[in-house]
């Protein structure tokens, strides 16, 4: 589990970046932090795994507070991340080098190595790349080398910031897709950060994240359906949750729904 | 008026490098249109904005601005670049001067705009991009939130009052509230007459901001037409990857129950139609 406990943290003196967080990522959950520019999200990414340690309260993973130097490494094995710009995290000059990075570092065999990457690869679909450069590769597949390259190194937890925001529309729903049934097999726990409302739906719960502090925690369909929540925390609402708001309001449906199929449902069966 | 006729553009002529950025484009923008140009990245969209004032030359083809070709001696490409402004993606990053007034009067100063003028120039444009207080002037602008800087660039050439406004990806890396102020603010200039011609990834600003729009793949002029015209043609929109906006998608599908339910751009506009339907 990663535990945020009383979690603050100031870049400045006096500026918190964000301030009392709480909450768990279960092996197996996927948890969703959503927010505007300037709410915390990345901070909380960055102190997810040690990268940044809290000047006030404590991040546990697996009971392992992040603060204790003898846990460090622990701690970064465990918790792989993955953020926005993935040409920011190639190292190597073909796909399958890159990949291989992490797992030279920490000393696997050869063979070893070289089955997990083709196994994670095939599941990626990014097999066919393994051996040309990362640079002619597009938004989208570089992104998949990214996740692949943390998934190989068989992290208990994920956690992405923002990792579609620099994709085209279709290639964001095919990474986000991918990252749902990838972890959903492997029993990994996951933190997926975004300001993008459709990304959340599918999440176990959701955060909401602004000016630093979490003001809701909740499952989606809650979290969603509360519009005034979402404007608050600068993220827009769902277009089917929009309109089943306004006729809601008008007596014309008796509740709000998230999924458009099910708002289509009831209005097309009076 | 803007006119781009059978404009070819290559990169690395005669080198093993060659490729035709833009192939046979032509096209016309009209007085207070907005028109908004899609197209996957590297299918020539940048390059096509480019042409419009001047900063890239056609190897074909011509551009005319009110029927004078930008491109030949006789033209001053100063005035072209009074008439048609130009916004680069995350133009905020290019902000140098010490307070928002430097940075937004740099522009008119150029052009050679009086002193006396200037002022009004600032101020106005400043207020159309949502700046109401004149405080906002003296400050720094690298001391603004993004959604600010971000506005406070595009009034540096709004201040200089060109008929047509372009714009490179505006809304790029902004969030929900940023957005929608930008939007609004958009919409507005449209409003009060101005041209105004934006590249965009994103559908949702395509269908709140544009009349029409320009697709393009591979350098060529794939589509040219209403925005209602675009979003049905599902075999277009797949093949330039595109991602049908979900307000498109649920008004299509209640158009099976609704036959009459017109074309809608926002969920409001669903909304209204319904309401509409269920009170009779």
């Amino acid at each position: 589990m990663i535990h945020f406990k009383d979690v603050s943290f100031a870049y400045k003196e006096g500026k918190w970046a964000v301030r009392h967080i709480n909450f768990t990522v279960n092996k197996g959950e996927f948890v969703s932090i959503i927010g505007g520019n300037g709410s915390g999200k990345s901070t909380i990414a960055r102190l997810s795994d040690g990268l940044l340690l809290p000047q006030e309260g404590s991040v546990f993973v697996d009971e392992m507070d992040s603060r204790a130097k003898k846990d460090e490494f622990l701690i970064k094995e465990k918790v792989g991340i993955v953020f926005q710009n993935p040409d920011n995290q190639f190292v190597g000059t073909t796909v399958e080098e890159d990949i291989a990075f992490g797992l030279e570092n920490i000393g696997v065999e050869r063979v070893e190595a070289k089955a997990r990457i083709d196994q994670i690869s095939s599941l990626l679909g990014i097999d066919k790349y393994l051996h040309g450069s990362p640079s002619y590769l597009s938004g989208g597949e570089k992104q998949k080398v990214a996740i692949a390259s943390v998934l190989v190194m068989r992290p208990d937890y994920l956690v992405m910031d923002e990792i579609t925001a620099l994709l085209d529309p279709v290639s964001r729903k095919e990474v986000l897709n991918l990252v749902h049934s990838v972890v959903e097999n492997k029993n990994i726990g996951v933190l997926y950060i975004t300001h993008i409302t459709e990304e959340v739906i599918k999440s176990d719960k959701v955060l909401v994240l602004h000016k630093g502090e979490k003001i809701k925690e909740g499952a989606p369909a809650v979290i969603l359906q509360d519009m005034k929540l979402l404007r608050s925390a600068g993220v827009a609402s769902l277009p089917s949750v929009i309109i089943s708001e306004d006729l809601r309001k008008h007596g014309i449906i008796s509740a709000s729904f998230v999924d458009e199929e099910d708002l289509i449902g009831s209005l097309c069966s009076n | 008026m803007l006119e781009l006729k059978n404009v070819f553009v290559t990169y690395d002529p005669n080198t093993i490098f060659m490729s035709n950025a833009l192939v046979d484009i032509s096209l016309m923008i009209k007085k207070n249109e907005s028109v908004g140009i899609v197209g996957r990245i590297g299918s020539g969209k940048s390059t096509l904005i480019q042409l419009f004032n001047g900063l890239i030359k056609p190897d074909n083809g011509i551009v005319l601005l009110d029927n004078d070709d930008i491109n030949s001696k006789q033209v001053d490409i100063r005035k072209v670049r009074k008439k048609v402004g130009i916004v680069f993606q995350y133009p905020e990053e290019q902000f140098f001067a010490e307070t928002v007034f430097a940075e937004v009067a740099f522009g008119p100063k150029n052009m050679g705009m009086r002193e006396t003028e200037l002022k009004d120039a600032v101020f106005s444009a400043l207020k159309d991009m949502g700046f109401s207080s004149e405080k906002i002037a003296q400050r720094s602008p690298f001391s603004l939130s993004g959604g600010e800087k971000r506005r406070v660039a595009i009034a540096s050439i709004i201040s200089m009052n060109p008929d047509i406004l372009v714009l490179d990806e505006p809304m790029a890396g902004m969030d929900f509230n940023g957005k929608e102020k930008l939007i609004k603010y958009i919409k507005n200039e449209i409003k009060n007459g101005r041209t105004v011609v934006f590249v965009t990834h994103n559908m949702e600003e395509l269908l709140e901001i544009a009349d029409r729009v320009i697709a393009l793949d591979g350098g060529k002029k794939v589509f040219d037409g209403s925005v209602r015209d675009f979003f049905s043609d599902e075999k277009l929109i797949e093949k330039i990857g595109i991602d049908i906006p979900s307000v498109v998608r649920m008004r299509n599908k209640l158009k099976k129950y609704y036959s009459d339910i017109p074309f809608c751009r926002t969920p409001m506009e669903i909304a209204s139609y319904l309401k509409k339907r269920y009170r009779h």
